[in-house]
């Protein structure tokens, strides 16, 4: 039985000149990576731009790429950049209100016993409960939950120590939990 | 055109595994929906790596090896036409015209030597250079020889030639240190000095005295006749004598070490006081200086903390300091931190 090539494997071919090899890597990460820039900046024309960014990244990097991490967190490793990057941007043009607080501010409170929350309401107020994470949090909490990644693998993404990795996590856990009320 | 379905991703390697709350989320987040990157955006992409591909440089092995060849055979060239240079100024030398060869006791002297008018001090630099007695009448024959010959033995004449060149220089600073680096007049007046005109040549030429430092009789380059003992010869000379090319044949590339040669008693002393303020401020201007001054810096876990620019900055900061392996460290760092960043050409090689 033929083993499918490691993504480490298909970068490293990439890197040697075959292309192939790069379009098996984008097939398998294109999803999670544009479903992971759309989580945090809640734009799709927003989103489509870091996505090409990150993968313009990819390309220029392929002959300075050395497996000595998965790739799957040297790929972030690069959304990470790019996001951070839009932060400090915002920040320097002063930080808009989130609109998932005020989104949220107008939501009935679903703590409240009568309240049956639905599977669509429940997405909703996951929704809302993401949106409303600070950056760095949400980052974590998203690399962790949908990429599955370590916690040292998370510090290496986000360059900031594990134990600030777990308390970023815990604190978004917190919220998340208080929002949907488990 | 390649088109993707918008398919569940294979799960990742267990690299920590989730809790059973984090799966509940986990499946929720999944559950969310969620746009995919249009069908231009991909093509955009995978048509940028395929221009990457095809305008990257490919290595040509054929093309490489003419080019290491064809390199290979200059620089062979080169290095035969300079021995050739060489051994031709040696033998330039041996056929100067006796006015130009009074007795002196640099190595460019005792090739001279070996002329009849050669009152010779220099025995070593004679059976170096394979010449037969100056006085000898099958000089000629034996010279005649050696230039037939000299294209056969290039390498192995170019080499006792340098060898006695070497040695020649050795005789000549055991009696006169060079007119560059002088030597400090205790230890001149210690040796079998040349005559006291010559002295006060050098003396004047360079008074500025250095430390007898052991480098200083292969810094010193090797003319024949800044040191000769009938001033008024040398002085009236028109031109430098032949061996003067092959000083600077051997000359060091800083001014430091080549400001010997301007010392000769041929140029006027400002000359020789212009080029010891050059060097003064040659010497003050070093690195060294920079090095001492600089600030300490910070540590190097700092680095991470500043923007991608201004950790470029400090690693050069760092180099600056000669802190090379803080400046390798964090170098490495920040390319494990910024892995599509490109890393400057200037700090490349801290990567190697």
């Amino acid at each position: 039985m033929q083993t499918e090539p490691t993504d480490e494997a298909l970068m490293l071919a990439y890197g040697r000149g075959d292309a192939s090899a790069f379009e098996s890597l984008y097939g398998k990460h294109r999803a999670p990576l544009f479903r992971y820039l759309l989580r945090h900046v809640r734009q799709q024309a927003l989103a489509e731009e870091f996505f090409q960014d990150v993968w313009s990244g990819v390309i220029r990097a392929r002959d300075r790429y050395k497996p000595e991490a998965r790739f799957t967190t040297w790929l972030y490793q690069i959304a990470s950049n790019r996001l951070t990057d839009h932060w400090r941007a915002q920040q320097r043009h002063g930080t808009p209100v989130e609109d998932g607080e005020e989104r949220a501010a107008r939501e009935p409170d679903p703590s409240t016993p009568d309240h049956q929350l639905s599977k669509f309401e429940q997405q909703r107020q996951l929704q809302l409960a993401l949106e409303e994470l600070p950056p760095e949090q949400r980052e974590v909490l998203l690399l962790r939950l949908e990429q599955e990644l370590s916690l040292e693998e998370i510090a290496q993404v986000t360059g900031v120590g594990r134990e600030t990795v777990k308390s970023r996590l815990r604190y978004a856990m917190d919220k998340l939990r208080a929002r949907l009320g488990t | 055109m390649t088109r993707f379905t918008d398919r569940q991703p294979p799960p990742l390697p267990p690299s920590g595994p989730l809790d059973e709350e984090e799966r509940a989320l986990a499946r929720a987040l999944r559950g969310l929906p969620s746009a995919t990157p249009p069908p231009e955006l991909d093509a955009r992409i995978l048509g940028a790596s395929r221009r990457a591909i095809a305008l990257a440089p490919k290595p040509h092995p054929h093309r490489r090896g003419w080019v290491w060849g064809l390199s290979s055979a200059a620089a062979a060239v080169l290095a035969v036409g300079v021995l050739l240079k060489m051994h031709m100024q040696g033998r330039d030398a041996v056929i100067a015209p006796p006015s130009a060869a009074p007795a002196t006791t640099q190595p460019a002297a005792a090739e001279l030597a070996t002329t009849p008018a050669g009152t010779n001090n220099a025995a070593t630099a004679d059976a170096a250079l394979e010449q037969p007695a100056a006085a000898d009448g099958e000089s000629k024959a034996t010279e005649a020889r050696a230039s037939r010959t000299a294209a056969e033995t290039l390498a192995r004449a170019t080499q006792e030639a340098v060898k006695a060149r070497r040695d020649g220089m050795a005789a000549a600073n055991s009696a006169v240190p060079p007119t560059g680096r002088i030597a400090p007049p205790g230890a001149a007046s210690g040796r079998a000095g040349p005559p006291p005109a010559a002295l006060a040549t050098a003396s004047n030429a360079a008074p500025q005295p250095f430390p007898a430092a052991p480098t200083a009789a292969q810094a010193a380059p090797p003319p024949a006749a800044p040191v000769v003992t009938d001033q008024s010869t040398y002085i009236s000379m028109p031109a430098p004598p032949p061996s003067a090319a092959a000083a600077k044949a051997e000359s060091h590339p800083t001014p430091i070490e080549s400001s010997p040669q301007p010392a000769r008693a041929k140029e006027p002393e400002q000359a020789a006081h212009k080029d010891d303020t050059a060097r003064e401020h040659v010497e003050v201007a070093g690195s060294r200086i920079t090095r001492v001054e600089s600030a300490p810096l910070p540590m190097l876990a700092d680095d991470a903390q500043l923007p991608p620019t201004q950790w470029i900055e400090r690693i050069r900061a760092r180099v600056n300091a000669a802190d090379r392996e803080g400046a390798r460290e964090s170098l490495r760092r920040f390319a494990a931190r910024y892995p599509d960043a490109e890393i400057p050409a200037d700090l490349a090689p801290l990567r190697k």
